[in-house]
């Protein structure tokens, strides 16, 4: 029996005691309409509270109308209509026994004018490596305005009965564009050495404490090691937090890493091995006697207790962990550790659609961001379900319904269940794909769907069994021929008889071997492409990654990879030595030859390659669907309906589970 | 040729000693076996019955009555009999205290050899196969390899481990002592039917109040005492971290692959003066030249 007595021991913050050692460290949340709050947050943060969270930090609320990237994405905590609507989401917290800090942020140059139609505010004129716009290099007048802006915010925490309030130092935003010394060239007092660096931060500790008294808490969240050269390290960070720390005013330290050069670290992918950054919190837990807070990709119960057992850190910090699975705490403090649906860190649902500018939810839980508008009622009448593919959207459509009180039975063709996320999860890096299916299975399972492997599904069977409903979740097909009948004439290649050529699905099953040389045409763009290019390179084996584009066209709302997995991926591409060819489309193949088109010029270049690997979308499989529309009501979802990703798939199983 | 082998019971290995507040050892937990070295004293025994062709294996335990499972153990293995020296349960006897308790009773039996296992795993002594071979003033040899014994000459020819293999080569007359170390030979395993029968057989039991002794605190004939027992101290662990001296790129190279550092360096090329200049770059940006050295900052453009 796992003991996790130290995770759920209770910790005292500046008087404050927190019932546990889990924090829900602050994010985005995208929930914001007008620039304020809603019920969504209420809803949002009161679930999490019930789920048995210690301490929630809520999403960063923005000081000044001088810095946001998109006005519709951030609380905007100077209008002072904000106040109301942090008190409801206080109280709601307060309710469940959990404690709740609000984020004070200020990101200086990480905003835009495209938004805000003014220009971002910095320690120096240094483009930021993200947005990349010229800022204003802020004088007195401007840095004492930003710092009473951060006491003005404060003053609103302390009326709308926040527990304490947490300075967004990290993440490469205002202050550590002080801080940072690959931000700061100045030659005033807030530049040059690192007191000068750091004295802006410590004006704002200075006036914040001033605002809140000793009732509340004031913590900082700050970046251990920037991870870009000319940015500091964790030996800096040793020096600077000790010196908050002995101001007195600091409370307690929640570390984080990177600056927006090193964003992807901030919130990795889940190629990065979990816990990664813990050591860093340990390290500078030695140097400070207030609690220290350890986060970033941290996804497990035993792990995050032993952290706190090992002496690592003081308190855990999730916040996609908690995204995922609300009901964390509760599930690990019962020892119902199975029972718990992990974060596996794809950002699908999370951080790829918040910089699409939409409000986050989850890939694995449709109900985040949606509480109280997605949830699963008893159905008005049982009916008898038959639901056709044991992969996401089936497993996912079979336990809800069941969970409805229907009467279901889950079909799969093959002896296993999870569908074709089975074959990305076979490489290194993507194999937490594998926990998505792992809890859906468990959740089958402990629901009682009955599962009936090895079964294919006939449009004879199901008329025999006289079904209510069928959900069709039968999946996609895997494109073996780049014909223009197949891909459509602008994607297709001429394959000449003899050449070796197999399909990234295949690859990647190890049904189809490929030869030394290797071109991957990856006419779908994404994750696919790469991975096999990762795959094959961990072969020994040479390949050049052929794409379109790097980045779509229409960057706003395309169907593209999380900028975080895509920063991580191509590292790893680029120190397994994959060769990336971009702005051309592979055309032609033959024995030992592709012909590759430039985009623009249309200009052919030649490639030597044994094998050609195509990387394409997918097709629906909708035979069973053509025989059975008239006759039937069977609705088809997931790649069944259309192939596209896992998010989709898992939202669909749910809704139309909730629709029978 | 008689035997005597003399075996105890043991705390398995693999268990972690718990103790409570007060020092004392926690038993509840132990599980008891036939000390190891014992078992291979055991064997010795028997294979050196078995190449005589002749005599007799007696084995004997000084313990509380659940310590009677190692005699009968030892006599599925194939001993002719077993002597049990009933003690009580917590009662404590130190290494002189087992030894007189052993020699007063072997004194008394036929013994042309005696046995015993190097050490004990569990207390790691060592010590009461020489102190009753002292007080029966028999010659001694601990460690031993390898015994091979002259029946006709009653001499003994004894190989004894030293460190790496390396072994001492001994040899003494009959009646004689010896500890008998793990690499001397492997034990058998009982068969079924004898360890059923051993369940049933008939032990001899005297106990060691009749010999003289009470295990009772102040019982004279130990030397020492346990004062408590401490449990190990937390070693601090390690965690994996890159250095910051390292660059950027080599410390998140160092997190994404999981610690693990794939040797690689930077190759420097070109004249003589170019390495040079390589080299003292590379351990300046290591901060291994102090900035008063003379190499520091210094090239040979």
């Amino acid at each position: 029996m796992t003991d996790l007595a130290h995770l759920f021991s209770p910790l005292t913050i500046g008087g404050k005691t927190i019932k546990n050692r889990i924090l829900q460290s602050a994010h985005i949340t995208g929930f914001v309409e007008n620039g304020l709050p809603t019920d969504r947050h209420v809803k949002y943060y009161e679930a999490r509270a019930r789920g048995g969270v210690g301490l929630i930090v809520q999403e960063a609320t923005v000081v000044s109308p001088d810095c946001q990237y998109h006005p519709e994405m951030f609380p905007q905590g100077y209008r002072p209509e904000i106040t109301p609507w942090l008190r409801k989401i206080t109280e709601a917290v307060h309710r469940h026994d959990a404690a709740i800090f609000l984020q004070l942020w200020h990101g200086g140059h990480v905003s835009t004018s495209m938004h805000t139609w003014r220009p971002g505010w910095s320690s120096s004129e240094v483009p930021n490596a993200a947005f990349g716009e010229v800022p204003v290099e802020m004088d007195g007048r401007m840095i004492r305005q930003a710092v009473q802006q951060f006491a003005d915010l404060a003053q609103k925490a302390k009326e709308a009965g926040y527990d304490g309030v947490e300075l967004n130092f990290c993440h490469g935003y205002l202050q550590q564009q002080f801080l940072s010394p690959f931000n700061n060239i100045r030659t005033d007092e807030y530049g040059g050495n690192l007191e000068n660096r750091m004295r802006f931060g410590m004006e704002i500790i200075a006036a914040v404490r001033q605002v809140i008294g000793r009732d509340m808490v004031l913590g900082i969240r700050s970046a251990a090691d920037e991870f870009i050269a000319g940015g500091f390290t964790l030996d800096d960070a040793k020096e600077f937090t000790a010196r908050w720390a002995r101001t007195g005013d600091v409370d307690y330290l929640n570390l984080t890493v990177a600056t927006s050069k090193s964003g992807p670290y901030a919130v990795p992918p889940m190629m990065v091995p979990p816990r990664p950054f813990v050591y860093c919190a340990a390290e500078i837990r030695q140097v400070v006697d207030i609690p220290v807070c350890a986060g970033v990709r941290i996804n497990d119960p035993v792990m995050a207790n032993a952290i706190i057992e090992n002496g690592e850190a003081d308190m855990v910090a999730m916040a996609r962990g908690l995204l995922c699975d609300p009901e964390f705490p509760n599930k690990a403090k019962a020892g119902r550790l199975d029972d718990i649906r992990q974060c596996i860190a794809c950002n699908e649902g999370c951080w790829e659609r918040f910089c699409h500018h939409e409000p986050i939810t989850c890939m694995q839980n449709p109900e985040a961001g949606r509480e109280g508008e997605f949830q699963i009622t008893p159905a008005d009448h049982p009916r008898k379900v038959m639901v056709i593919g044991g992969g996401c959207a089936g497993m996912k459509a079979a336990a809800v319904a069941k969970q409805r009180g229907h009467q279901v039975d889950l079909y799969e063709k093959s002896p296993e269940l999870g569908g074709v996320i089975l074959i990305p999860a076979k490489v290194p890096g993507r194999q937490e794909l594998e926990q998505a299916v792992r809890y859906l299975k468990h959740e089958i399972t402990s629901v009682g769907v009955p599962v009936h492997l090895n079964t294919e599904v006939t449009a004879e069977m199901i008329e025999a069994k006289k079904p209510d409903v069928v959900i069709l979740a039968s999946g996609g097909k895997t494109i073996r021929n780049p014909g223009a009948d197949v891909v459509g004439p602008g994607q297709a290649i001429q394959v000449a008889a003899g050449t070796d050529i197999a399909a990234a699905e295949d690859v990647l099953e190890g049904k189809a071997e490929t030869g030394q040389r290797v071109v991957i045409a990856d006419y779908q763009n994404y994750m696919k492409g790469l991975i096999t290019a990762e795959y094959l390179a961990d072969q020994g084996k040479a390949v050049t990654l052929v794409v379109p584009f790097p980045i779509r066209m229409m960057t706003h709302n395309s169907y593209d990879i999380d900028i975080m997995t895509y920063a991580v991926q191509l590292r790893n591409l680029e120190t397994k030595g994959v060769k990336r060819i971009s702005e051309y489309e592979v055309k032609r193949a033959a024995p030992g030859k592709v012909w590759i088109q430039n985009v623009f010029t249309e200009e052919f270049e030649e490639l030597d390659a044994d094998t050609l690997v195509i990387s394409y979308w997918r097709k629906a499989d909708t035979a069973l669907y053509d025989a059975l529309k008239d006759r039937i009501d069977i609705r088809r979802i997931g790649d069944a309906l259309s192939p596209r990703r896992v998010i989709n798939a898992i939202y669909e199983g749910y809704k139309v589970a909730t629709e029978i | 040729m008689d035997i005597i082998v003399c075996i105890k019971q043991a705390a398995r290995y693999n268990i972690p000693n718990a103790v409570d507040s007060s020092g004392q050892l926690k038993t509840e937990d132990r599980v008891l076996i036939l000390n190891p070295y014992d078992e291979i004293a055991v064997e010795e025994a028997l294979r050196i019955r078995e190449k005589i062709g002749s005599g007799s294996v007696t084995l004997v335990t000084v313990g509380p009555a659940r310590a009677q499972a190692v005699l009968r153990r030892g006599l599925a293995m194939g001993a002719d009999a077993g002597l049990h020296l009933l003690s009580e349960n917590g009662h404590f006897f130190d290494a002189w205290g087992i030894a007189a308790i052993l020699s007063a009773a072997i004194s008394k039996m036929p013994h042309d050899l005696l046995l015993f296992g190097r050490l004990a795993i569990d207390d790691m002594r060592g010590q009461v196969g020489v102190f009753t071979a002292g007080l029966l003033k028999l010659p001694v040899v601990t460690a031993a390899a390898r015994i091979d014994i002259d029946h006709e000459k009653r001499t003994v020819r004894i190989e004894r481990s030293l460190d790496r293999g390396n072994r001492e080569l001994l040899a003494c007359p009959l009646p004689a002592a010896f500890t008998v170390d793990k690499v001397a030979n492997r034990p058998r395993y009982p068969t079924w039917p004898a360890r059923k029968q051993a369940q049933t057989a008939v032990i001899k039991a005297v106990s060691v109040e009749a010999l003289g002794f009470s295990g009772e605190p102040g019982e004279k004939i130990n030397k020492t005492f346990i004062s408590r027992y401490a449990p190990p101290k937390l070693r601090p662990k390690k965690i994996l971290a890159p250095d910051s001296s390292m660059s950027a790129a080599n410390r998140l190279k160092f997190i994404m692959s999981g610690g693990m550092a794939k040797k690689s360096g930077e190759k420097l090329g070109g004249s003589p003066a170019q390495l040079a200049d390589g080299i003292i770059a590379f351990l300046s940006e290591r901060k291994m030249i102090p900035p008063d050295h003379f190499l520091a900052g210094r090239t040979q453009k």
